[in-house]
């Protein structure tokens, strides 16, 4: 449905008929000619300017197209117009409607009827539908009753139609729809629809109400009729009871026959019962049963036309149920009745009865004690040695219980117990009469919840809880009412609730001494961050932008604490970790956990273990059974599903703590984000259901700010993003970050690689001067080669995706960056290659194009202006960086996919997107395939030994190299 | 509804019968037997006649008892004089027979006549005795049974109360809803067009679970075919969608065949009865709705619908299941375990159950291996 169009709403008998016609406001007729912009029609000198929306994001389903007549602004007033429409049936306008976001592109007829058509939704949801009989004889659904706060939706839904969705017209002078009708003709339409699936007719006898088809149900008229008054009572019986003796002398009292006594003495000795009825639109509309038979019709106006039934049904009711009111009725009008101090406990007795009938006694308010409230305390013991233990320790310490409180004042266990074994709904305490209805009976009945972690959790940031998304499934039973309750904390859990409302991110905590690098201060707050969460039991996710350390931070906490720690990241970079671990951790042991020959023997206290999501798939049990103090899960967004089979397997392993790393903008994408959250710390944003209904729902579909904002003030003592364009970050990052990438081989690579070399250096080994310096250079081309692609040192086309460690590992750097909004730039020696990543990258959806030497210097201006404006994600370069007029500030990821071993000519490549005019710290990352040729050259360019000197202007100084240094540079190192 | 003093309205009928329709009481008694009441089976009421049947020793007998039902100048006099005693309206409204309303409906001399297809003579035949008395056991249950022998339902006759109670009041009709019954009075256009709406509605968020039609507080009309209880499932089918839309959790899945519609329903629904009513072997139907429950529309498809990918598509499930796998078409097995593919791109796993076949034991994964528990290696 092309939403960016005015939608207006055509109703039909039967509802179900009914449909919405999509047309264009500046195109009525369907013909090319009104311009975007222009006034469609003036009315009375003011121009009426119909919308006009930028259509970019429309999709076109095709649908049949009908005339329309619509009352538009016309050159006076309004005229009816026929427009050329869309028509769309229900049952495809309820799904499209539905779905609409408020944030996405749409008319402002097109949202309102989204906005109407939840509301529809939310009342079927609910139940509150009867089956009905059409105007014209036919069966249909209708949206009924509708209680107050039903009504007071109904009458925002009617303020928030545009004139173009109800412009039908109507008989009568220049008379559109009423939209109070319409939207009642909606909810009817979405309600007639909804309910009859495909099969609902074919699963029972049930034909009429179920089937499409429309059948004529005249006979059922009155059947639908009865249902409707009875169940949409507009008003309630009540019965207003005050107690003898004070009465006020002055008004007159009528006795009942049978009691002869004078009415002072009525007053002084018997409860008066005082019928009213009042309103449940307006619940402030009450009236005495005397002043309605004074003047029925006129309240009744008020009331609704079956007031008196109601009052009449209820006063039956209530004279079955109580045997003193026997006689109520037994007069035409009946306006009150009297009831001795022993009499009065026959209706004490039948509160509930009587509130299921919906007839409702009331008390003077001056006797009456507000509603018990109630509590929930939680209290746990110190620990023993006094310090604070973890969450996770508490949880056994704990006692909870329910405090209940009266006018503020805690109830006493004498005042329970009488309340408790009270067979009554109103009982007399501390000199007021205290109501006992059915809710209350139930709460003073039930016993204490069972508290998990998380709930503590929600308990000491919120101070209350809602019993209803307790993480437990299984407790007590809720009962009636409000579910919401205050909580108390005492002891130990009290404490840790301080602890949590003053953690910051602000903490600065030093790496331990012997640790191999120097934390810059915004890591060492992420690191103080880390600590003080994990001493709570507690855990988070560190998201802060590629380049800004994570590694180095995850380190430095494993470094910190005692206990083991168990990395799990992708296969790909269980290099780097390994490599980062050795260079931070000199004295620390390390261990890959990976590869056939894996083990977990003989682990050290203090060991670093690092293992990819494969290998926890398969080994999850085994990796259970050790004792681990903390569990770091790399690029979490590959447990973002939690039902896939890493995600599940990763749950397995317990830790004391949990911190979970990634690169992207989780906040961004709130099912990641409660995946990621509830693995480090489990049921800490509740259930996924609820969690999608309350909080991810109204953000994403409504663009709900309290949500929002609700969310991200539960969220923010366990998510820690830094971007490198934070204010405080920006200053301390050196303005370029440089890393290594190391990447392994695949299969084929190592298969290729190896075949090479064993053939080139026999080759080798066997030329002399000129020959063996070519073949030499020849090999080391074919290696550069196939550690870039096998298609490209195979010449061919593709396929290309899981066939190169560079190309997976450059996909998933470009995709983080894409997430991130930055644009990227990748350096490559060759055209080739070039052009293969153009094609990857494309077929995984970003706008990328490739600049090199063969273009025309127009040809590439045009592309840097269009990388400039930011109108690609990717601009892949295959030149040597030529011309200082390239500029590349836009980029602030630099990648080089193969190198040139000569740091000043690198430099300068990088340098097209470092430089003046670059207000943002630029990332270079170096992509190396490990145990290559390409990281031994690294190695030596890195460690600046005497080969290195050597390394300058060109590759030559490789064909200088004797046999055996050769090989020992060109072997494939398997790790 | 009847209080310790008013009579059974069973007994009521049976005495009226007796002392003032005219029929031989030692002929009733032959119909009280336990034995004789519980050969009477299919008792319909409608306006005017019961109509039974009765096992006898071969073929049932059909009894039809007639009721002459009231004249229209009856009714409306019996109606007026209720609306005039507002203890018996209320009483009637509220669901209750009134005596006073109920003794001029039991029926005299003459009112009620009796045929039975045994042709037992002039005398009342056992059958038809054994039917009297089980309209007896029915008027203690549903008073109102006896208004529609004499020619009117409950609802119609509670409708002509409600104007008329109405009408003595003074006070004018109004349709249900609170809206003007004559309909779309409409608006001016010109102030339509002129108004500035407000923001969308924001809708209260989804009930934590969904509602359910009220019990009916009239039942539907006997004969009418409408059962409570289907339409109650129907609404309460239509409010558990509306609450998934609403969560941002489903759809409203309008768009189903009627064959995926009924495996929908057969999900949450009662599957026997389902089954039975649409023919559908029980088998394939609780096969069908286990994979609905786990995987949707889409799990249902991927156990029902087999199509050729590439073969290429199938190799890395192939590699994922080890040796001893086979690939035909859509499905990789080996053993007891199959990966289906489906045309989205998702793979589902299947298990062998002795009886129902190949049933889907999982959601869907775009990678084959995760759906696998590797084995020890």
């Amino acid at each position: 449905m092309e939403l960016v169009k005015n939608v207006t709403f055509v109703a039909e008998d039967p509802p179900r008929s009914s449909w919405f016609g999509l047309w264009d406001p500046l195109n009525p007729g369907g013909l090319l000619s009104a311009a975007p912009g222009e006034p469609v029609a003036s009315t009375g000198g003011e121009n009426i300017v119909v919308e006009s929306v930028d259509r970019s994001e429309s999709k076109v389903e095709n649908a049949p197209r009908t005339q329309l007549s619509l009352a538009l602004p016309a050159k006076r007033g309004t005229a009816v117009t026929g427009v050329v429409a869309e028509r769309y049936e229900m049952a495809t306008a309820i799904d499209a409607l539905a779905q609409l976001c408020r944030t996405s592109v749409g008319s402002r007829s097109a949202h309102s009827w989204a906005g109407v058509v939840r509301v529809a939704l939310a009342m079927i949801a609910q139940g509150r539908v009867l089956p009905w009989v059409s105007p014209q004889g036919y069966d249909c659904w209708r949206v009924d009753p509708l209680g107050p706060n039903e009504l007071n939706l109904v009458q925002a839904c009617v303020s928030s139609l545009p004139a173009e969705a109800h412009a039908t017209p109507v008989p009568g002078r220049h008379k559109i729809a009423d939209p109070e009708f319409v939207v009642r003709a909606v909810f009817d339409a979405v309600a007639d629809t909804l309910l009859r699936t495909s099969a609902a007719h074919r699963v029972s006898r049930l034909s009429v109400f179920a089937d499409r088809r429309p059948t004529r149900v005249r006979h059922l008229a009155p059947w639908v009729n009865e249902l409707a008054a009875a169940h949409c009572a507009e008003a309630k019986l009540v019965i207003r009871a005050e107690p003898p003796a004070d009465r006020p002398a002055s008004q007159q009292a009528q006795p009942n026959s049978d009691k002869t006594c004078d009415s002072g003495e009525l007053a002084d000795h018997y409860w008066n019962l005082r019928f009213q009825l009042q309103s449940k639109a307006d619940p402030s509309l009450i009236v005495d049963a005397a002043d309605f038979w004074k003047a029925p019709a006129v309240v009744m106006e008020r009331l609704g036309q079956q007031a008196e039934i109601t009052l009449l049904a209820g006063l039956r009711r209530t004279s079955l149920l109580v045997r003193p009111l026997a006689a109520v009725l037994d007069e035409e009008m009946p306006v009150e009745a009297w009831l001795r101090e022993d009499e009065i406990d026959a209706l004490l007795d039948k509160l509930d009865e009587l509130a299921d009938a919906d007839v409702e006694v009331r008390w003077p308010s001056e006797l009456v004690a507000p509603r018990i409230e109630r509590k929930l305390v939680v209290t746990s013991e110190s620990a023993p040695t006094g310090a604070l233990p973890g969450l996770l320790d508490l949880e056994s310490l704990l006692t909870v219980d329910w405090e209940f409180l009266i006018d503020g004042v805690e109830l006493t266990t004498e005042e329970l117990e009488v309340l408790s074994d009270a067979k009554r709904a109103v009982v007399p305490l501390r000199g007021k009469w205290v109501q006992l209805d059915r809710q209350t009976r139930e709460q003073l009945k039930s016993k204490a919840p069972h508290l998990t972690t998380s709930d503590l959790l929600r308990a000491a940031r919120e101070g209350s809880l809602d019993l209803a998304a307790l993480t437990s499934a299984s407790g007590p039973p809720l009962g009636l009412g409000e579910t919401k309750v205050d909580v108390r904390l005492e002891g130990a859990i009290a404490e840790l609730a301080k602890c949590l409302e003053t953690l910051t991110e602000e903490r600065l905590q030093m790496a331990p001494p012997g640790f191999g690098a120097e934390l810059r201060p915004y890591q060492q707050r992420g690191l103080g961050w880390m600590a003080d969460l994990c001493s709570l039991g507690l855990g988070g996710c560190l998201a802060d932008d590629m380049g800004l350390g994570k590694t180095v931070q995850l380190l430095a906490l494993h470094a910190m604490r005692p206990g083991r720690t168990l990395v799990v990241c992708p296969t790909s970079l269980l290099n780097n970790w390994s490599r980062e671990a050795e260079r931070f951790l000199p004295d620390g042991s390390v261990r890959i956990f990976h590869g056939d020959r894996r083990s977990l023997a003989n682990l050290e206290d203090t060991e670093l273990v690092l293992t990819t999501y494969g290998v926890v798939r398969g080994d999850a049990d085994q990796l259970a059974e050790i004792e681990w103090d903390l569990t770091a899960a790399d690029e979490a967004q590959f447990i973002k599903n939690p039902n896939s089979h890493s995600a599940r397997a990763i749950r397995k392993i317990p830790a004391r703590a949990r911190i979970a790393l990634t690169g992207t903008p989780v906040e961004n994408r709130l099912s990641e984000l409660w995946a990621i959250l509830d693995w480090t710390v489990p049921g800490i944003l509740g259930p996924l259901a609820t969690f999608k209904r309350q909080t991810a729902t109204p953000i994403e579909r409504d663009d709900d700010r309290n949500a929002a904002q609700e969310l991200h003030r539960l969220v923010k003592p366990f998510l820690l993003r830094r971007r490198k364009t934070d204010p405080g970050i920006a200053p301390e990052l050196p303005p370029k970050i440089e890393r290594d990438l190391v990447v392994p081989l695949t299969a084929e690579q190592v298969t290729l690689y190896k075949a090479t070399v064993e053939h080139s250096l026999a080759e080798v080994k066997q030329a002399e001067g000129i020959a063996r310096r070519g073949l030499v250079l020849k090999l080391l081309t074919s290696l550069k080669q196939i550690a870039n692609h096998p298609a490209q040192f195979l010449g061919e086309a593709g396929p290309l995706p899981e066939r190169s460690g560079k190309l997976e590992a450059v996909g998933r750097l470009v995709e983080t960056a894409e997430q991130n909004r930055e644009s990227t730039i990748i350096f490559t020696q060759y055209v080739k290659m070039g052009s293969l990543l153009v094609d990857f990258l494309t077929t995984s959806g970003y706008s990328v194009e490739m600049l090199h030497g063969g273009q025309s210097v127009k040809a590439r201006q045009e592309l840097v202006d269009r990388f400039q404006a930011k109108n690609l994600d990717v601009l892949v370069l295959s030149l040597k960086a030529g011309g200082t007029g390239l500029n590349l500030t836009a980029a602030t990821n630099v990648v080089h996919y193969d190198r040139w071993w000569n740091p000043a000519v690198e430099d300068q490549a990088t340098d097209r997107a470092y430089r003046i005019g670059q207000d943002q710290t630029v990332t270079v990352h170096r992509v190396i395939t490990e145990g290559t040729i390409e990281d031994r050259v690294a190695e030596l360019l890195n460690n600046k030994r005497a080969l290195a000197d050597r390394v300058v202007g060109s590759d030559a100084w490789i064909g200088e190299l004797a046999d055996d240094e050769l090989a020992e540079l060109v072997t494939l190192e398997v790790g | 509804m009847m209080s310790a003093e008013e009579a059974s309205w069973g007994s009521a009928w049976l005495q009226q019968l007796e002392t003032h329709a005219g029929f031989d009481s030692t002929a009733l008694a032959r119909g009280s037997t336990a034995t004789q009441k519980g050969r009477v089976s299919t008792v319909e009421f409608e306006p005017g006649l019961v109509r039974a049947e009765v096992a006898g020793t071969g073929e049932p007998e059909v009894v039809t008892i007639g009721v002459t039902s009231l004249e229209p100048s009856q009714w409306d006099r019996l109606v007026q004089r209720t609306t005039e005693a507002a203890a018996q309206a209320a009483a009637l409204l509220a669901g209750e027979l009134p005596i006073e309303f109920a003794s001029a409906l039991l029926p005299g001399k003459g009112q009620i006549s009796s045929d039975c297809t045994c042709k037992g003579g002039d005398v009342l035949c056992r059958h038809a005795a054994a039917v009297l008395h089980q309209i007896g056991a029915r008027l203690d249950i549903d008073p109102f049974a006896l208004m529609l022998m004499r020619g009117r339902d409950r609802a119609s006759v509670l409708a002509s109360l409600r104007a008329s109670r109405a009408e003595l009041m003074g006070v004018e009709q109004l349709s249900v809803s609170g809206l003007p019954r004559g309909g779309d009075q409409g608006v001016s256009a010109a102030d339509a067009w002129r108004r500035e709406p407000e923001p969308p509605v924001v809708a209260p968020p989804a009930p934590r679970r969904p509602g359910t039609l009220p019990t009916l507080a009239v039942p539907p009309p006997a004969g009418s075919g409408i059962d409570d209880d289907d339409l109650a499932a129907l609404v309460a089918d239509g409010a558990a969608r509306a609450q998934a839309m609403l969560a941002g959790n489903g759809e409203s899945e309008l768009g189903l065949s009627v064959g995926a519609d009924v495996v929908r329903r057969a999900v949450t629904g009662d599957i026997d009865r389902i089954s039975e009513i649409t023919k559908v072997p029980i088998d394939e139907l609780t096969g069908a709705a286990k994979a609905w429950q786990l995987g949707g529309h889409a799990g249902f498809k991927a156990s029902r619908s087999s199509w050729e990918p590439e073969p290429n598509k199938l190799t890395v499930a192939v590699e994922a299941m080890g040796e001893a796998a086979t690939a035909r078409a859509n499905i990789v097995t080996k053993g007891s375990v199959q990966l289906r593919l489906t045309e989205d791109g998702c793979w589902w796993r299947f298990v062998a159950d002795d009886s129902l076949g190949w049933i889907l034991d999982s959601g869907p994964s775009r990678d084959p291996a995760e759906l696998i528990e590797p084995t020890a290696s």
